[in-house]
């Protein structure tokens, strides 16, 4: 989970990154007045990291909110069919190799 | 990089720019010039030296009048432009900025070939309705003529079956009507009677109360006979085409004659003479015959020169406008000067960003040398109390979100713009209240759309309603694409979730519970939730936590932003007692418990082998009951402690907002006063004021956190009524229609597919999507930005003629 978790912060960092720099050199170009281009880029720049700052937030609360679950998934009657049904079609079309794991169980009816 | 100015700072879109006030001291010939070339610059704004001058006492009030009735006519040229069917040749993008002042004529000039203009054009109009009517007439004429020489025909007809003989007509002998020789056919002897009559043309839908009318009138002492003309033919004195009959009434009598034609009058029937013998019917025919000739192709002579004068305006028309309008412009600037008669010198004050000081220099030495004025303008800076207008530049993709926060208030001078976060954080508080991917990318194309086509769309006339979304258009971009973002966190297209990288939970048999399988879904909320029992519990915990992690972010980023500005204003007291305290105070309750909620989440609490304590318990279990947790509840060791001293300092830091400051301010103006003992002048000092203003901003801050904390569980509400929307309609109307097993499914999937369409765009994207706009509006209105943004500026509105243009 850790190893997942700095994996995919790293990931978030290297394109916001690259990001900054792509969307800084387009607004330049886009720039009318020439005696603005630093303005432009420097605004680009803080726009792009806010951006991946509050991206990275909305991820990183789903990621931890669902490390160390407190609540649990239970079944209701549609999830229990849908389940079977899945299970059955997976298994006319996909030879018994290959298994996800939710209808293993199923299977062993 | 050039230098740009005194201070040579770079502008941002941070703080609004610095601006200078200036003084110029314009000669009068050269005046109308060099507002030309600032008009053209727009970088300065002016200030009203007469405001309280009447607007008709003014000094350049002639000149707007005569600008005005060169308007005047211009709006008669292009009345006649559109009635004629032409369109003016569209200005062009650079009507503006191309100097075309010297390639057009001098404004004298246009005005005189303006009234040329228009007093051909009125000539024109006026021949053209006199030739149309003489037209209709000599139309009607003729037809007179066609039919009522078939009344004749038709009388010398009966006249030579009554009379036999046929060798007592000649062909160019007097067509007799036989009522004239009453003779063989009974009677006391041939009276010869002289029956006059009238020939004309009424309109057909009055023909028969005509006809009653004259009878009446009359006393049946009449004998008329009527023919329709077939096509509807214009009456003379109106535009419309008439459906009209030829009549010819005989009678006889002077008086009764009268009468007639008094009826004829007020019926609206002309009267046409009538050629009695068979020679004067035939030329007058050819002649009319003639007539009509002539006259068409004279009106369409007429017709043809009038609209090519009217091509040769519309070449011009909208550059005239454009012209006549800067020059009013013009003249209403030079009327807020100081006009300074025997000098002939025009003094004029006004407010300029200081890194446009060299252009503006540039812009007043060319307008001196294009009027060849001999004195060059003399341009000084001035110091002034004044507060000068907040001005931040900005492009086509900021400019909407700067309005976002202008609509609120104006920035004041140089106070920290939350612009730039706006353009980043709106969109995404709007996409936490929308995620969904599915209605994400509809948005984004439809924003797509008004992007790519802007240049087209920015030139025509837009449904208001387009109008408004066209003007947001980057917002729109920018909302699309973070709700395609927080959908994908969501896992919600539509509703649906999608299972891209395997699931997390496994169900076994036997239990309802799922099993966690011990890694964690990489991207977004595991697909395995939906529709199980404990999804709602999941996912209003996921999201109020969500909530309240953003909030109290951007609250604290509204705080430090306060700190920002009491630096740059060097304001040492707002920073040590307002913003510390402040600082202290939140970070201590609403920060602690950000970071409570994030050690949660970190805990493995099945490893602990502890029910996970609820937080809004140990938040109010911290301010009740202090000094002890039970050992259940506990999160880390050492929490008592922690909490108390965090109580503690927040409990201080009250005091600490609300008291220094003011007896502070009393102690230096008292010390102020004391060394300005000579009777310098010094504000009023009073001390309750600044006490009550301090309690109430400490109120204000201390209830607000809390209350404004609670303020972004909206972010929650939300999202779950659109989560919880969309599921609804997609369960209740695809899903019901798609697991039906009958042979009409078909049609029944047809037909529930465009109602969920149609309710999909009218509920959750118009409806949704409003009112997401709108909290996310309130969030950054009031609580992001009532931790530092005073707004109360003024907004620097330069004279400039891309302004000016635009507001028709």
């Amino acid at each position: 989970k850790k190893m997942g978790f700095l994996l995919t912060t790293f990931l978030f960092i290297l394109v916001t990154v690259v990001a900054m720099f792509l969307l800084g050199e387009y607004a330049v170009s886009q720039t009318v007045d020439q005696r603005y281009k630093s303005y432009n880029r420097k605004l680009a720049y803080f726009l792009v990291v806010l951006a991946g700052i509050c991206m990275w937030l909305m991820w990183w609360s789903m990621y931890m909110h669902q490390m160390n679950p407190m609540i649990v998934p239970e079944l209701t009657e549609e999830v229990a069919e849908m389940l079977k049904k899945q299970a059955e079609l997976s298994a006319q079309i996909f030879s018994t190799q290959f298994k996800t794991q939710s209808y293993t169980i199923w299977e062993q009816e | 990089m050039a230098v740009s100015g005194p201070t040579e700072k770079i502008p941002s879109l941070f703080r609004s720019e610095e601006m200078v006030r200036v003084q110029l001291f314009i000669q009068r010939d050269a005046a109308h010039d060099t507002i030309d070339e600032l008009g053209q610059l727009g970088e300065l704004e002016f200030v009203d030296l007469n405001k309280d001058v009447n607007a008709f006492q003014r000094n350049f009030v002639n000149d707007i009048k005569r600008c005005d009735e060169m308007d005047r006519k211009l709006r008669f040229f292009g009345s006649q432009l559109h009635k004629c069917g032409i369109d003016p040749s569209p200005v062009s993008d650079d009507a503006v900025e191309v100097d075309n002042m010297d390639e057009l004529e001098v404004i004298l000039n246009l005005e005189a070939h303006f009234n040329e203009l228009e007093k051909d054009l009125k000539q024109s109009i006026f021949h053209m309705e006199e030739l149309t009517r003489n037209r209709n007439e000599v139309i009607e004429l003729k037809h007179v003529l066609e039919k009522a020489s078939i009344f004749f025909e038709e009388a010398s007809h009966i006249r030579s079956q009554s009379f036999g003989s046929p060798d007592d007509i000649h062909g160019d002998e007097e067509i007799q009507s036989p009522l004239l020789h009453r003779g063989d056919i009974g009677g006391a002897g041939p009276k010869t009677v002289r029956l006059g009559f009238i020939t004309g043309v009424v309109a057909k839908e009055k023909l028969i109360t005509f006809e009653r009318v004259v009878w009446r009138a009359t006393r049946g002492n009449v004998y008329m006979r009527f023919a329709d003309i077939e096509r509807p033919i214009i009456d003379p004195s109106q535009r419309e085409k008439v459906e009209k009959s030829v009549f010819i009434v005989f009678f006889s009598g002077e008086r009764i004659q009268n009468k007639i034609t008094k009826i004829c009058e007020t019926f609206g029937a002309n009267r046409y003479p009538f050629p009695e013998s068979q020679a004067e019917h035939m030329s007058m025919m050819q002649r009319v015959e003639q007539q009509l000739a002539d006259l068409t192709k004279v009106i369409e002579r007429t017709e043809e020169h009038h609209e090519e004068e009217l091509r040769r305006v519309a070449a011009s028309w909208n550059q005239w406008r454009t012209r006549v309008r800067k020059e009013k412009a013009i003249y209403h600037t030079m009327n807020m000067f100081n006009y300074d008669i025997t000098k002939k010198c025009l003094i004029a004050e006004g407010w300029c960003p200081s890194v446009s000081i060299d252009d503006v220099q540039r812009a007043l030495r060319l307008g001196t040398l294009r009027s060849g004025a001999q004195v060059p303008t003399i341009f000084n800076v001035i110091h002034t109390r004044d507060e000068p207008p907040t001005y931040f530049r900005t492009n086509k993709f900021t400019e909407v979100f700067q309005d976002i926060v202008d609509s609120y208030g104006i920035a004041r001078y140089q106070e920290f713009n939350p612009g730039p976060f706006t353009i980043i954080t709106f969109p995404f508080l709007f996409a936490i209240m929308f995620g969904d991917v599915g209605h994400g990318m509809l948005m984004t194309l439809f924003a797509l759309f008004l992007v790519l086509q802007e240049r087209k769309l920015g030139r025509s006339q837009l449904n208001e309603m387009i109008a408004i979304c066209y003007q947001g258009r980057y917002c729109l971009l920018l909302m699309g694409l973070s709700a395609i973002f927080c959908g994908a966190i969501y896992n919600e297209t539509f509703s649906i979730p999608i299972n891209f990288f395997g699931r997390t939970w496994e169900f076994v048999k036997g239990k309802d519970e799922a099993v966690f399988l011990d890694t964690v879904y990489p991207f977004g909320v595991d697909p395995t939730w939906h529709g199980t029992e404990t999804e709602l519990m999941f996912m209003n915990s996921l999201k109020m936590k969500v909530s309240v992690i953003v909030g109290v972010v951007q609250m604290i980023v509204g705080v430090v932003l306060s700190a920002l500005n009491a630096v740059h204003y060097k304001k040492r007291l707002n920073f040590w007692f307002e913003f510390v305290p402040q600082m202290i105070f939140i970070c201590s309750i609403f920060g602690y418990l950000v970071i409570i909620i994030i050690t949660k989440w970190a805990i493995n609490w099945e490893a602990r082998d502890q029910t996970p304590p609820s937080l809004i318990n140990m938040l109010i279990g911290m301010f009740l009951s202090p000094t002890s947790i039970k050992s259940e509840d506990q999160i880390y060791s050492g929490q008592v402690m922690v909490q108390n001293l965090l109580v503690v300092l927040a409990f201080l830091s009250v005091p600490a907002m609300l008291l220094p400051k003011p007896y502070i301010l009393k102690w230096q103006y008292a010390k102020r006063r004391y060394l300005n003992m000579d009777g310098a002048e010094e504000e009023e000092f009073d001390f309750s004021e600044v006490l009550v203003h301090q309690i109430i901003h400490t109120i204000e801050y201390v209830l607000g956190c809390i209350s404004n904390t609670a303020s972004y569980l909206r972010l929650w509400a939300l999202s779950l009524a659109h989560a919880e929307l969309s599921t609804v309609f997609w369960d209740k109307i695809m899903v019901m229609v798609l697991k039906m097993d009958s042979p009409l499914s078909g049609v029944y999937i047809f037909v529930a597919y465009s109602i969920w369409g149609m309710i999909t765009i009218g509920v959750l994207m118009i409806m949704e999507s409003l009112s997401a706009f709108l909290h996310a509006l309130r969030l950054h209105w009031v609580e992001f930005q009532n931790k530092f943004y005073m707004g109360d500026g003024h907004k620097f509105l330069p004279f400039s003629y891309a302004k000016v243009l635009d507001e028709d």
